[in-house]
Order: structure tokens, then C-alpha cells, then sequence
């Protein structure tokens, strides 16, 4: 898979900046990248809701399934 | 990779499940990226349906904030679609171990794991998973002790 991404001139020297931290570090500037989104994608991710359910009544996976079986003679 | 189970992401929901706060700190480690948590897109269905169902809870969350919740967790944890080849790992859990009844769809999910290359699972029924070739299971706590996460 490729992922090709527009650079506004303006904003070079991020490239400048990836190409820096891929020669300190000797990681490839894609893998350097694929790491940063990751990151990002970690922190913006939104929080699950929390709710007070009360008790779980004991259930197994193919409880949920069962209406499909209703008329299964 | 480690699959996330139904039960786990119910139980991270639910403020009053007497194991909230591992689970929660489990899913919450997967969407941080902490621990490599994978979930299947039939356990968010799952758990979709027992959160919104009194039958399994006793206050059921509301079909939308329930949705919201799945797809914030697709949108945060990779999802593993069923494949081809989760039907002939099927075929083999059969001969190895044949389920029977509701046993066949842990025995599925064990299959799917296979196929996708999903090492173990992350579950509050571990003994369920007992005895499946190629496949662990743990409870939160383990994983939570495995990654360094235990507080």
C-alpha cells in the first residue's frame, strides 16, 4: 500500500525536519511517519461512554443469535 | 495481536461489572496503541446487542450511544474482518476438537483467530479457550501484567 501526501510549500520544513530525524535515528521516513499518525490517531480517538448497566446476566456468544433460530423445527 | 473479547468490551462499558476496571484498562490500552489489541467485527455486534438487550443487562444502553461506542472503538483498534480460511480452520477445530451447540461459536471465533494470525484472546472465560491448538487465551489481569500496565 502507498500513501501520497501533498506538501504546501509552505510547510517544507516538516519534510526538512523528517528527513533530519531519519538520518539521526536510521528509521525509514515512512516508517517515521506511520509511527507519528499512529500516535496521533491514538490520542484524538474519543473516549468510550461508561454506563451504569446494573448486573450482567450471564450470557454466551450465541445467545444473540438465537432469534435466528426461532421457527427451526 | 490480541483479539479483545465480547465480554471484555461489555465490561469496560459498565460501571457496575465487577471487573470494570481491568477491562476498561485493557480496551483503553488497545486504543492507546499500549498493547496490540485487535477486535473482530463480530464482537462489536456482539457486544452492540448485549448492551442494548435488558434481557442481558439490566439497564440497557440506547441503540445510538451504544453504536457511537462501537465504531469509536472500530475507529481506534484495528478490525479483523472474517476470511476465506476461517471456514477450513473451521473444518480443522472440527476434527480436532469438535464443538457442539452453542460451543460452535467460540469454536468460530477460535477459527478466525487462526486465519488472521491472532495469537490469543483477551477474555473473562478463558477456560472457553482451553485446549484450542495455536490459539491463548488470558484474562485482563494477565494481559494487563504481560504488557507492564498493571498500576
Amino acid at each position: 500500500m502507498q500513501l501520497n501526501i501533498y506538501i504546501p510549500k509552505g510547510r517544507a520544513d516538516i519534510l526538512r525536519a523528517l528527513d533530519r530525524a531519519s538520518r539521526e535515528t536510521g528509521r525509514q521516513k515512512s516508517d517515521l511517519v506511520l509511527e507519528a499518525l499512529e500516535r496521533y490517531l491514538a490520542e484524538n480517538s474519543r473516549e468510550l461512554g461508561r454506563y451504569h448497566m446494573g448486573e450482567t446476566i450471564r450470557w454466551r456468544r450465541g445467545d444473540p443469535h438465537e432469534g435466528r433460530l426461532k421457527g427451526v423445527k | 495481536m490480541i483479539l479483545l473479547d465480547t465480554n471484555v468490551i461489555v465490561a469496560s462499558l459498565n460501571l457496575d461489572a465487577s471487573r470494570h476496571r481491568e477491562c476498561r484498562a485493557v480496551v483503553d490500552a488497545a486504543i492507546g496503541r499500549r498493547l496490540p489489541g485487535v477486535v473482530f467485527a463480530r464482537v462489536l455486534l456482539e457486544a452492540y446487542a448485549v448492551v442494548t438487550d435488558s434481557r442481558r443487562v439490566r439497564k440497557a444502553v440506547a441503540p445510538e450511544p451504544a453504536w457511537n461506542d462501537m465504531e469509536a472503538l472500530a475507529h481506534s483498534v484495528p478490525v479483523i474482518y472474517p476470511q476465506r480460511n476461517a471456514l477450513n480452520e473451521f473444518a480443522r477445530v472440527v476434527r480436532t476438537r469438535p464443538p457442539k451447540g452453542q460451543d460452535a461459536f467460540d469454536a468460530f471465533i477460535v477459527a478466525q483467530m487462526r486465519a488472521a494470525g491472532v495469537g490469543s484472546i483477551c477474555t473473562l472465560d478463558s477456560q472457553d479457550f482451553v485446549g484450542y491448538e495455536g490459539v491463548s487465551s488470558e484474562t485482563p489481569d494477565a494481559t494487563l501484567q504481560r504488557f507492564g500496565l498493571v498500576p
